[in-house]
């Protein structure tokens, strides 16, 4: 997860894939992301927050505020029926890049050959 | 020692110093940075520790501040609520306003001289759009408008408003297309009710088919029977109040013309003066079967009555009317063969009478359609010239306004802040230019709508969709005059002023020149246009009718016929008055136009020629009365039975157009005219009997004591009142029946130039605030550089300038662009007097001393509007100057 623009396109996927998973928090969302990619996430986690709102103000999420086991106001985000139709699309296209690029990089399809 | 909450609270102080993150934001990131201090504590950390790394992961002020602003609104997204960021804006306007209201303050002078520039600018486009509205609003109450359609008769190329009696009813038998048809005939009845008694100069035979087709309000009667049977009127709300009082007319007989009586079948609400058919009365048609002539019915070139005709709904009118010359053809063209006449039958929109009809002998007023743009353009200009008052006034201030520039930008404002503070004020002072405007309009609309002969009413303004208008020219007239000054200004390098290099008087000067010898040249072919205009007008309703001599009054006897019986008695009465000189009855007097005879004279080759021309009946007192000159010939004598019938008198005009030259030739010549014949007696001088937008037509005139309508009563008085009170009871000793209904000649004719007058009328206010506005701009420029070139003066003087040179030196460029203004301006007074000048037969030359006279005016007034400021400054002791610095 090194060049940037691939972080730019694949941030929103990644955070609709948590939020997939059951309502969160900003912070929590971060911590799943860091440690499913080991750590190997290069943004600071100030500038994920606008991605999130981003997201909001698409309507792909929602958002309403709570309070945190230490009674802090806490902002709490969810998928909507949106965002669940938006992350399938999401889902099929870089299923689809995935499985090209794994198919192209598997040692039994024969390698490029260019045209003489 | 390291505190946690401090940290905490120092890095939330530094975050929010970033404007893109709002509040929640900024509890978000907080509630973020201690989940990951405290996971980070129970991970065995230390405080400080912990929090070096969790800042550390959440990232820079910076940083963060760049990804709110980038992903999120892509520009700087302000804190707060809407609410709260309305106030931030709201607060900033206020602060505007507040600076822009004491600006006006501490210039007072300039603001006050940029008010009353644009509230002049302000009142004549307002005036001209009442007076627009008004003139395009005519005959549009009628719900078949678009279906309505006068028939028209076209003699010779030219089309006349009247047709034949048989028109209508013919047209109708024959074309399917034509729905209903309306055939009006004018006028002029004695009304009278117990001891109440009206003259109506406009009302009408009308069939009874009139209220289907015109929308006219009916306030009392069914309106589809009142007209039908004979014997029937109906009057206009005025007409019946004048002659019943409150009381109910409906069923009251009126005695008509102290000879028959009618019975009120009906009353509709008074005409409105936004059509071109006024009236006060209608009598039903079917009335004047008895009692108009027989011929009247049957003859097709008896063109005096106004015929209109509904159309189906979805006929096409010029395909209708392109059938007219099968019909003429079968119906009028032959009897025209016979007698040597022709006419062609055509059809004119409603909506088009008023202003787009040049229609002759209209049965009410006309507009014209052409001087509507005209008015609209001279509108824009004016509201143009005041707009060139401020950006010239705002540009040669500049100066003084330079200083608070130079700190507003010391202190940071960019100079799209301070366009926008110029261009609020521009706007401001344009609103309060409006308001002014407002109130001199609602003060000045009673007399605008006297010279422009309309009522012209104050509320059609607040109409939501003139509001808008109004809305939309304040701001755009605002910021269009407050452009470029703001532009200007706003662009001044704060350094430049505290170098001390100061856009002072040379900033915008050629702009401020060629809008100044604008302003100016607008205001000369205004203000020449008008006096030639003028010029033209009492030329042509002074002596130019060829009518010399005494006053004359014109008293209207209707078709009275116990006056008629009495002629000569009640002129003999009149002639025992002193002051009178003679009296005369005759069928018409110069202005009106009754008769148009078809009119047969023998030629020199003795042949009988057919031709039109008007007709006057007269008696013998007549020709000496209006001053005729027999050129060939005589009067009419009493000596001489004959000439009752059998003798005519002929204009210069009829005897040409009889191919008689020189005219005396067409002495004891015979003639046939309307069932009588005889000879030529006498050839007169062409006198102007009509006006005087027309050539001189063929008239002819005859002896006949039953077709009188006025008494001309030639006097010579010192004391008018007097006398006419005089006459008055002599009138009433003799003709109790009918009121003394006089006129003087000179205001009948001059009724014919209305549409002239008041042109010219408007033209003399809009030239009035052309010129008021362009002096305004000027003595404020004046006070504005010679303020600014003070020292100057004062250094000028020391070394010894008189006054007069530094008044020559401070309006020398001045007067140089009036100047230009004026040769760019006589050209275009020249052109465009002389079109309008074509427009009347008999004209004065374009008088080239009326174009350099006005010039001389404008550079006077220009002179006398600066001349204020020179002086002063040319007077001043230099010693203040000096030590001024």
């Amino acid at each position: 997860m090194s060049s940037k623009s691939l972080t730019a396109a694949s941030v929103r996927p990644i955070m609709l894939s948590v939020l997939a998973e059951g309502e969160s928090y900003g912070y929590a969302v971060m911590q799943r992301i860091h440690l499913l990619s080991n750590g190997d996430v290069q943004w600071s986690d100030g500038t994920l927050y606008p991605v999130l709102h981003r997201l909001e103000l698409e309507k792909l999420i929602a958002s309403r505020w709570g309070k945190s086991e230490t009674g802090r106001k806490r902002k709490y985000y969810s998928l909507t029926a949106l965002g669940a139709k938006a992350l399938a699309v999401e889902r099929a296209e870089w299923m689809k890049v995935h499985s090209l690029l794994a198919r192209l990089w598997s040692p039994s399809v024969e390698p490029i050959t260019v045209n003489s | 020692m390291f505190n946690l909450e401090t940290a905490v609270a120092t890095w939330l102080h530094s975050i929010k110093m970033e404007r893109s993150l709002k509040e929640d934001d900024i509890l978000e990131l907080e509630d973020h940075l201690r989940n990951h201090i405290e996971e980070l504590l129970s991970e065995g950390r230390t405080p400080e520790d912990s929090f070096r790394e969790a800042i550390k992961r959440i990232g820079g002020r910076l940083e963060i501040g760049h990804a709110y602003q980038d992903i999120f609104w892509n520009k700087v997204h302000h804190r707060g609520s809407l609410q709260a960021e309305l106030k931030a804006r709201w607060t900033i306007l206020v602060h505007y306003l507040k600076i822009g209201f004491r600006n006006l303050k501490r210039q007072r002078l300039l603001a006050g001289l940029n008010i009353l520039g644009l509230a002049a600018g302000f009142s004549a486009i307002l005036f001209i759009g009442l007076y627009v509205d008004d003139e395009l609003k005519f005959d549009a109450m009628h719900e078949k408008a678009d279906r309505i359609y006068r028939v028209e008769a076209i003699w010779d190329g030219d089309p006349f408003a009247s047709s034949a009696m048989r028109t209508g009813p013919t047209l109708l038998r024959d074309f399917p297309q034509i729905e209903s048809m309306v055939r009006l005939y004018h006028q002029e009845p004695l009304l009278q009710f117990d001891d109440r008694k009206v003259i109506l100069k406009q009302a009408w035979y009308a069939d009874s088919s009139l209220l289907n087709i015109f929308d006219f309000e009916v306030i009392s009667g069914d309106s589809r029977t009142m007209l039908s049977r004979p014997g029937t009127i109906v009057l206009t709300e005025s007409t019946a109040r004048h002659l019943f009082g409150e009381n109910n007319p409906l069923g009251e007989q009126i005695l008509v013309d102290n000879a028959w009586s009618a019975e009120v079948t009906g009353v509709l609400k008074d005409a409105s003066l936004r059509s071109h058919l006024p009236f006060e009365a209608f009598i039903s048609l079917t009335t004047s079967e008895q009692r108009l002539p027989g011929d009247i019915w049957r003859d097709w070139f008896w063109t005096e009555s106004y015929t209109y005709v509904l159309l189906a709904e979805n006929v096409d009118a010029s395909a209708l009317s392109a059938n007219f010359t099968d019909f003429e053809e079968e119906h009028i063209d032959p009897i025209g063969r016979e007698q040597g006449m022709q006419y062609d039958l055509s059809l004119e929109k409603l909506s088009n009478l008023y202003l787009h009809s040049d229609a002759l002998v209209p049965p009410g007023p006309t507009g014209n359609g052409g001087r509507i743009p005209v008015f609209v353009g001279i509108g824009i200009l004016i509201l143009l010239l005041a707009g060139f008052n401020f950006t010239n006034l705002a540009t040669a201030s500049s100066i003084t306004r330079t200083k608070e520039i130079g700190v507003r930008k010391t202190m940071g404002a960019a100079s799209g802040q301070l366009t926008g503070q110029f261009l609020l004020e521009s706007v401001l002072t344009s609103l309060s230019g409006f308001l002014v405007a407002l109130l001199a309009v609602r003060m000045a609309l009673p007399f605008v709508s006297r010279i422009a002969g309309k009522q012209l009413s104050f509320d059609e303004l607040l109409d939501p969709a003139y509001l808008f208008v109004i809305l939309g020219l304040i701001v755009v007239v605002g910021l269009a005059a407050g452009l470029f000054p703001a532009v200007v200004l706003a662009r001044v390098k704060a350094v430049s002023i505290m170098k001390g290099v100061l856009p002072g008087v040379g900033s915008g000067k050629t702009l401020r020149s060629v809008l100044i010898t604008i302003q100016f040249a607008v205001a000369i072919v205004l203000v020449a246009g008008t006096l030639i205009v003028k010029d033209q007008l009492s030329f042509i309703s002074s002596a130019s009718l060829g009518i010399t001599g005494e006053t004359i009054l014109v008293v209207d006897i209707g078709e009275d016929g116990d006056i008629q019986n009495a002629r000569e008695r009640i002129k003999g009465a009149l002639m025992a008055d002193p002051d009178v000189f003679s009296v005369t009855a005759s069928s018409d007097s110069p202005g009106t136009n009754r008769n148009s005879a078809r009119t047969v004279v023998e030629n020199d080759a003795g042949e009988m020629k057919v031709q039109f021309s008007k007709l006057y009946f007269v008696d013998h007192d007549f020709v000496p009365t209006y001053d005729l000159e027999l050129v060939a010939g005589r009067n009419f004598s009493i000596d001489r039975p004959a000439d009752t019938d059998g003798a005519m008198i002929i204009n210069e005009r009829a005897a040409m157009v009889f191919e008689y030259d020189p005219p005396s030739e067409a002495i004891g010549k015979r003639f046939f005219q309307w069932g009588k014949e005889g000879v030529i007696v006498g050839v007169i001088k062409d006198f102007n009997f009509t006006s005087l937008h027309d050539r001189v037509r063929p008239l002819s005139m005859r002896v006949d004591q039953t077709e009188n309508r006025h008494l001309s009563i030639k006097l010579r008085s010192d004391n008018w009142p007097e006398t006419l009170a005089r006459l008055e009871t002599i009138w009433s000793e003799h003709v109790p029946h009918r009121p003394f209904d006089v006129r003087f000649l000179d205001d009948r004719l001059e009724s014919l130039y209305a549409s002239e007058i008041r042109f010219s009328n408007l033209l003399s206010l809009f030239a009035g605030l052309a010129i008021l506005i362009g002096s305004l701009g000027l003595f404020g420029i004046a006070s504005l550089i010679s303020g600014q070139r003070f020292r100057e003066i004062g250094i000028r003087k020391a070394l010894g300038a008189s006054i007069s040179e530094i008044v020559i030196l401070l309006s020398k460029e001045t007067l140089v662009l009036i100047l230009i203004s004026g040769a760019i301006a006589a050209p275009l007074v020249w052109t465009y007097t002389s079109s309008w000048l074509e427009n009347f037969a008999y004209r004065i030359e374009v008088p080239w001393l009326t174009i350099v006279g006005s010039v001389v005016v404008a550079v006077a007034i220009a002179w006398l509007s600066i001349s204020h400021s020179a002086l002063t400054a040319a007077r001043m002791n230099p010693v203040d100057s000096i030590r001024n610095e």
